[in-house]
C-alpha cells in the first residue's frame, strides 16, 4: 500500500484532471436563459406585449426568433417579436378567450432562435379567466423543433445562475472526504483483525484529511446556499447532518488525545471509527431521505443526474471527482509517511519499520 | 503488460478527453455581447490566478515530498548501516 503512496504517476494524473476541471470549469460559458420577463400576470382573452429580458444571448435585427407560451395543455406563439437589444426582446400575444383555465393557469416562455438554440423560463406568466374551454389548444408549438446551442454550455438555471460551476468544486470535496472516510473504516476494520499499527496511522491520516475536505465542501456549500437559498445556513436535514457527522469525527480525534497507551488508543480508535463512519453515512445519506429536504436529490427534490448534471457537465463534474480524490490521497500518504517517520524517530513503535509496511 | 502502459492510457485519454471539450467550447458560430467576465476575457484573469494558486499548492505537495523521500531514504540508510 505505501509503495503505491509513494508512486509519483498518480499524483501528476490528478493534477491534470484537476486543472482541466479548473479550467473548463470556469471557461465554458452558460448557455442562454429568460431572466424576467413583464408583465407577469394577464387576462384571458386580452392582447398584450411581453417583454422579454434574456442572458448570454446576442440577437441582432435580422433574426427572427419565435416566442412560444405553453402551459396547461395549452399552447400558443407569438403573433409578432422584435429585437429590442441583443439582451431584449418583444412579443406580442393574442391570449384566445376560451382556454378554460378555471381560474389561474401558469404558463412558461419558449424563445427558440436558430444561432443560440432554444430556452424557457418555467411557469412564470399567470394567465387567469373563467371562460370555458373550446376543448383545443394553439398547437402552433407543435412545429417547433428544440433547437441545441451551436457552442458547448452549461445549462442555464434560473435558480443557480452561473453559480451551477460550484458543482465541480462542492460535490466532489464531498465525494473526496467520502472516498477518504471509506478508506479510514476499511483501516480501523483491518487494524482490529491485523493489530498492525500502520493501520492506525492510516485510519487517523485520512480521517484528519477528510475533515479537511469536509470543512472545504461546507464552505463551499454554504457560499452556494447564499447564492440560491437567500442564507449560508438553513435547517436543511442534510446541511445538519454533515455538520453533526463532522463533529462526530472531531470527537474522534478528541478520544485519539486522550488515550497516552498506544495500542489501546489505536484499538479504541478504531472501534469508535467505524461506529462514526456509520453514523456519518446515516447523518447524510439515509436521514435526509426520510425528510423534507432542499438539496438536490433529497426529500423528493430530483437529483443533479435527472435535472442539472447534463452531459456538458459530465466530463468537468468527473474529471473533478478523480481529481479531489488524487489530491486527498495524496495529502494523506504525505501524512501517514510523515507520521511514520515521526514515530519512527521517537521509537514509539516497536515493530521493526519495514516489517510494519510490508 | 507493460508497467508504464496504463499510465500512457491515461494521458492520452486525459489530454483527448480535455481538447474535446475546449474544442467544443469554441465552435460557437457566435459571439455573445452580454458584458460580463466570459466576455470580456477577464474571465482569463480569474483563471489565470486560479491555476496560479493550484500550481502554488501543487509545488508544494510536491516540495513536501521530496522533503519525506530524503528523510525516508536517510533513516534507511542510517538502519541499514547499524545493521
Amino acid at each position: 500500500m505505501l509503495n503505491l503512496l509513494r508512486k509519483r504517476w498518480w499524483k501528476y494524473v490528478s493534477v491534470a484532471f484537476l486543472l482541466f476541471a479548473l479550467v473548463a470549469g470556469m471557461y465554458i460559458p452558460l448557455s442562454s436563459g429568460i431572466t424576467k420577463v413583464a408583465p407577469g400576470k394577464v387576462q384571458e382573452g386580452s392582447t398584450f406585449t411581453l417583454s422579454i429580458k434574456t442572458y448570454n444571448t446576442d440577437f441582432n435585427k435580422e433574426d427572427e426568433p419565435q416566442v412560444y407560451l405553453s402551459g396547461d395543455d395549452h399552447s400558443f406563439c407569438a403573433e409578432a417579436v422584435s429585437v429590442l437589444a441583443p439582451q431584449e426582446l418583444e412579443a406580442v400575444f393574442a391570449v384566445p378567450d376560451s382556454l378554460g383555465l378555471g381560474g389561474k393557469g401558469f404558463f412558461s416562455i419558449i424563445v427558440d432562435d436558430s444561432r443560440t438554440g432554444t430556452f424557457f423560463l418555467r411557469d412564470e406568466l399567470a394567465i387567469s379567466g373563467s371562460n370555458p374551454s373550446n376543448g383545443d389548444g394553439y398547437g402552433c408549438i407543435n412545429d417547433m423543433v428544440v433547437q441545441a446551442s451551436a457552442n458547448m454550455t452549461f445549462p442555464y438555471r434560473e435558480i443557480l445562475h452561473e453559480s451551477i460551476r460550484n458543482l465541480f468544486y462542492h460535490v466532489p470535496l464531498w465525494f473526496c472526504m467520502l472516498f477518504l472516510l471509506m478508506f479510514s473504516f476499511g483501516s480501523s476494520i483491518a487494524y482490529l483483525n491485523s493489530n498492525k499499527l500502520i493501520y492506525d496511522v492510516f485510519a487517523k491520516e485520512s480521517a484528519f484529511v477528510a475533515m479537511l475536505f469536509g470543512t472545504l465542501g461546507i464552505v463551499t456549500g454554504m457560499t452556494w446556499a447564499n447564492f440560491t437559498w437567500g442564507t449560508p445556513w438553513t435547517n436543511d436535514p442534510k446541511l445538519n447532518g454533515a455538520a453533526v457527522g463532522m463533529l462526530t469525527y472531531l470527537a474522534y480525534f478528541v478520544l485519539r488525545g486522550s488515550l497516552n497507551q498506544r495500542d489501546q488508543r489505536a484499538k479504541v480508535a478504531a472501534v469508535y471509527g467505524i461506529f462514526a463512519f456509520i453514523i456519518y453515512i446515516i447523518f447524510i445519506f439515509v436521514l435526509p431521505r426520510l425528510s423534507d429536504s432542499l438539496h438536490p436529490g433529497n426529500g423528493g427534490n430530483p437529483a443533479f443526474s435527472n435535472y442539472d448534471l447534463d452531459n456538458s457537465l459530465r466530463p468537468i463534474f468527473y474529471s473533478a471527482v478523480l481529481g479531489f480524490t488524487g489530491i486527498g490521497y495524496w495529502i494523506m500518504s504525505l501524512r501517514i509517511r510523515y507520521t511514520l517517520l515521526l514515530d519512527k524517530q521517537q521509537e514509539q513503535i516497536d515493530t521493526p519499520y519495514e516489517s510494519m509496511v510490508s | 503488460m507493460k508497467a508504464w502502459f496504463p499510465k500512457i492510457i491515461l494521458g492520452v485519454a486525459f489530454i483527448a478527453l480535455a481538447a474535446t471539450v475546449l474544442y467544443l467550447a469554441n465552435t460557437g458560430k457566435y459571439t455573445i455581447n452580454n458584458a460580463n467576465l466570459w466576455n470580456t476575457g477577464k474571465i482569463f484573469v480569474v483563471i489565470s490566478v486560479l491555476t496560479l494558486i493550484f500550481f502554488g499548492i501543487t509545488a508544494f505537495l510536491l516540495h513536501l515530498e521530496r522533503q519525506i523521500n530524503s528523510l525516508e531514504k536517510n533513516i534507511n540508510r542510517q538502519e541499514a548501516r547499524k545493521t
